[in-house]
């Protein structure tokens, strides 16, 4: 899994400074923070649901390995098969060596953050096979040759405008030579071109949602239906997804369903839930001959039993993001990892090392959205703070953040260095105002004095004004 | 062979790992059977999520009155008086009577029209649910421009959880290739967060409620 | 001098009214105050008004001479192993009070719901910890909790509250501030559009990701300028500098004070420049 958080920092100067990104990120808002909230007010069981959803899927990672050989074993009896992906390459060669079995050219896909994960899509070309993603969102990035921003809203980094002319860039071939304007015209050119695409596949990929051990079902949540028509069409269906995905009955996996699109795009359900179970029985009229179930493990089993592993309760509704201040000021791709914002801040140090996403559990203000929405109830911050921790006794900690803290804590310690320190720092703090201000600051305070004023404090410190005016101690 | 290792070595891992959380959790049951807020009636509250969604409904009596009825609604949106018939319809009605042509070709190109039946639909969202089967064509639900469902008054269940009880699935029998939960048409959001409808399937969404079950 | 004088003095003497008697009256109640390094630095006057609305709501105030840091800076900056001496210190110092009451969301949060978590189950400190957690409110909790009436000047007459983001969702705070602050009469309390999003303050966040935080805050200033308060409240001295810095820089005229300070009825006058 490719991370690129070592610009984080300029990365998101940059977003802060992208007038059309700015406005593009407005629509978070509206589209998903409002409407989540009116979704979680029209549903009265919302929050016992949430702690029920918690309990299932903390049981189903706890009995993962059980679970996973229940799934296994009823795709197989119904003449499925299973494929077990230790990392990334792994995955990719199992896909490459079925659609070659197939003698696939042209592959549909629907959107899959394990195929992003994995970045399938680029493995494919080099190997002589066409990929077209056919949700709209992933559809437009795989034009502009871009990643996707958001896990589940993968252009919202983008205006009309920019769509457009994507779409008037690349359409032409297809014979539509007119740039288009109007949202629906936009939509409706992009369905007969991928219409076409999609019936001329050979092989469909779906990512899953979730995956039933009662009865070996993947479970795909769409609004446009495309992911019904990339698995219904071809001869071929594959499902590329994380072992965490496991929910062990129908009834959990309904629970499920009714927390997802409300927390992710406040929908009291998404227009299409799919259970896909198995290849086309013999009498069946129509449906893919083969069906492949690859499931990829890539750092999530290391996960388990350490501090992180409730993370793998995640279901990926991007709750956290849409409700995080930072996600919501700079969009996903500064974060440099196809996880972004807080669930991505935990996952991607545990996919991809912490060496390689040191700013990301770092880049949060510890808020406490994130947790206060996610759907599981997984403790994202205490999260983030375990990946500081773990950077932290590694020395990964930048040097003059270290040094602060551990003189901090030295000056902490004692009483009487602490009050020294007080007051020396409120002496020159005091000094160095001007007409009652702080203009500029030096060192860790111009982070401070580039973005606001400061205040002096108004005299000694609190407990030296104390002392001198007798107070009780 | 490496396949073998890796499965062995992904559930070695997790099963030596010591679970932080609950791994006791009685099996969980989800919610018995549910009422979502709504009318009080369950067609009533069937029609009212689904209109909720964009789909739009109307009554009929038996189903010698769908070819009318279709033809009725065709009419109106200006439609061509031609679709497309699940085959688990064909030989239920008489399509001659609404003036309706047939076509049974795929209907992979923009602007055609889809009459379907559903093995059940349900109030708690006014969804409909599609099955593969012997003689059910589910490639039809998705593919069509404008889709018309037949939904049998009887066959709407209050929760999604009772679908598996219809398909028995609960008592023993393997689940149907592909069980799709539909509500309303098709639609997409992706550029700035503004819905259009007809994303890949449906543009829009009939459904019939007739009193005599398919 | 960075004050002018007089009003210093006024406020001065106002303090001064409430400060505490040298003797302990019997009758009266302890509560510990723990004052919090930012408001014993920057904002002493905040717990000068702590002091009298914990005096006011008739406990005596103490304030134990050995306290310094709690040990956030270091506990959310992944130093766990300092953190948990901090908060050893500050357990042991605050182990004789049955009340221990914190200026300060952020602060009462570290103590309430992180100290216990930064020990063993088995470990002597995790019960002492506990226990500690359960001694300790934040200021508006503790207020509220004592049926505490203001009866001070009304020094602002429209103010927006600030939730802090410790103080709303690791306590549960948002009520008890807005109750107390509606007991001034002719105060006129007013919302923000997004109470629930993060001022951008976020301890070391902020000087560790000056742009973003600078971005957040901006927005924040806007939502509340947007109401048209005179004033902003909190119960954090962290966001407090946060907001009042940024207000200031955008030359905006409005007052940012701790939510104790309208309640004291010790908030400075306002000041030109
Ligand atoms: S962490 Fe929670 S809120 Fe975030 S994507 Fe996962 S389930 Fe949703």
């Amino acid at each position: 899994m490719e991370v690129e958080s070592g610009a984080f920092v300029e990365k998101a100067r940059a977003a802060l400074g992208d007038a059309t990104l700015q406005h593009a990120l407005k629509h978070i808002k509206h589209g998903f923070v409002e409407a989540r909230a009116n979704a979680a007010a029209r549903l009265p069981d919302f929050e016992a649901m949430r702690d029920r959803a918690r309990d299932v899927k903390a049981h189903t990672i706890a009995n993962l390995a059980d679970y996973l050989e229940q799934f296994e074993a009823n795709v197989t009896a119904l003449g499925g098969r299973v494929h077990w992906a230790r990392d990334a390459g792994e995955a990719r060669a199992i896909v490459l060596a079925i659609c070659r079995n197939t003698g696939a050219r042209t592959v549909t896909k629907s959107k899959s953050m394990v195929t992003e994960e994995i970045e399938l899509n680029p493995y494919l070309e080099e190997h002589g096979i066409e990929p077209i993603e056919t949700d709209l969102g992933e559809y437009i990035i795989q034009l502009r040759k871009e990643k996707p921003s958001h896990i589940i809203a993968p252009v919202i980094h983008l205006s009309k405008d920019q769509v457009a002319d994507t779409f008037h860039e690349h359409h032409p071939k297809h014979g539509f030579h007119e740039r288009l304007t109007v949202r629906s015209d936009m939509v409706r050119e992009a369905r007969s071109i991928l219409r076409q695409r999609f019936v001329k596949a050979d092989v469909g990929i779906t990512g899953a949602n979730f995956l039933v051990a009662e009865t070996g079902s993947a479970v795909v949540v769409t609004n446009e239906g495309n992911a019904d028509l990339t698995a219904s069409l071809p001869d071929t269906h594959i499902v590329v997804t994380g072992i965490e995905k496991l929910v062990p009955t129908l009834d959990d996996c309904h629970l499920m369903l009714r927390l997802l699109p409300r927390s992710a795009t406040g929908q009291d359900i998404t227009a299409y839930i799919s259970f896909f179970t198995g290849p086309k029985r013999a009498a069946d009229l129509s449906g893919p001959s083969s069906f492949h179930v690859v499931l990829l493990d890539n750092g999530r089993s290391n996960m388990m039993g350490t501090e992180f592993e409730e993370m793998l309760r995640c279901i990926r509704c991007g709750a956290c993001l849409n409700h995080c201040p930072v996600y919501a000021n700079i969009g996903g791709h500064a974060y440099g990892s196809v996880y972004p914002g807080p669930m991505g801040a935990v996952l991607t140090p545990s996919l991809a090392g912490i060496d390689k996403a040191g700013h990301l559990p770092n880049a949060s203000s510890f808020c406490g959205r994130c947790e206060e929405v996610c759907p599981v109830r997984i403790p994202l911050p205490r999260m983030m703070r375990h990946w500081r921790e773990r950077e932290f006794e590694r020395h990964l900690t930048p040097r003059g953040a270290r040094w602060g803290l551990h003189a901090w804590a030295v000056i902490a310690a004692s009483p009487t260095v602490y009050r020294a320190m007080q007051w020396t720092t409120s002496r020159l703090l005091r000094l160095v105002a001007w007409r009652g201000w702080i203009r500029r600051l030096p060192l860790a305070g111009a982070g401070w004095t580039g973005q606001r004023d400061m205040r002096p404090p108004s005299g000694d410190s609190f407990q030296r004004q104390w002392r001198k005016r007798g107070g009780r101690r | 062979m490496v396949a073998d290792d890796s499965r062995a070595e992904i559930l070695g891992r997790l099963r030596q790992a010591v679970p932080r959380q609950t791994a006791d959790h009685a099996p969980p049951r989800a919610f018995r059977t549910w009422q979502a807020p709504g009318a009080t009636e369950i067609q009533g509250r069937f029609v009212q999520r689904l209109e909720a969604a964009r789909g739009t409904v109307e009554k009929v009596a038996s189903l010698a009155d769908v070819p009318e009825a279709v033809a009725r609604y065709l009419a109106g949106q200006n439609l061509p008086a031609r679709l497309n018939v699940a085959p688990e319809l064909k030989s239920l009605m008489d399509f001659a009577a609404g003036a309706l042509t047939v076509d049974d070709s795929l209907p992979v190109e923009d602007g055609r029209v889809v009459l379907t039946g559903c093995i059940a639909a349900v109030a708690e969202t006014g969804t409909f649910v599609a099955a593969s089967g012997p003689n059910r064509d589910p490639r039809l639900n998705y593919l069509a421009e404008t889709l018309i469902v037949v939904v049998g008054a009887d066959q709407i269940v209050e929760a999604y959880e009772e679908i598996w009880n219809r398909l028995r699935v609960r008592t023993g029998k393997e689940a149907p290739r592909l069980v799709s939960f539909i509500t309303g048409p098709s639609r997409t959001a992706d550029i700035e967060q503004t819905i259009e409808w007809g994303a890949h399937g449906p543009r829009r969404l009939h459904v019939l409620i007739s009193d005599e079950t398919p | 001098m960075p004050f002018s004088g007089p009003s210093r003095l006024c406020a001065a003497r106002r303090l001064w009214h409430y400060a505490p008697v040298k003797k302990p009256l019997q009758t009266k109640p302890q509560a510990a105050l723990f004052v919090t390094c930012l408001v014993d630095l920057i904002r002493p006057q905040v717990g000068f008004a702590s002091a009298a609305l914990i005096e006011a709501a008739g406990f005596e105030v103490v304030v134990p001479k050995g306290q310094t840091c709690c040990g956030q800076p270091n506990y959310n900056s992944g130093d766990r192993r300092a953190a948990r001496s901090m908060a050893e210190r500050t357990i042991e110092e605050l182990e004789p009070y049955s009340h221990v009451v914190v200026p300060s969301g952020s602060c009462a949060g570290m103590i309430k719901v992180h100290y216990p978590s930064l020990f063993d189950e088995a470990d002597a400190l995790f019960g002492k910890a506990r226990a500690l957690a359960d001694r300790t409110e934040e200021l508006t909790v503790f207020l509220a909790r004592h049926g505490y009436t203001p009866s001070v000047p009304l020094q602002a007459t429209r103010v927006a509250y600030h939730d802090s983001c410790s103080g709303l969702r690791e306590l549960g705070i948002h009520d008890q501030p807005r109750a107390l602050l509606r007991k001034l009469p002719g105060l006129k309390l007013l919302e923000l559009s997004e109470p629930e999003v993060c001022c951008g303050f976020g301890g070391t966040f902020c000087v560790k990701y000056p742009d973003i935080s600078g971005r957040m805050v901006e927005n924040k200033t806007a939502d509340i300028t947007a109401t048209g308060a005179d004033t902003v409240a909190m119960g954090d001295v962290g966001c407090l500098l946060n907001i009042e810095g940024k207000l200031r820089r955008e030359g905006r005229d409005i007052r940012a004070c701790h939510v104790a300070e309208l309640l004291a009825g010790t908030l400075e006058p306002r000041r030109g420049g």
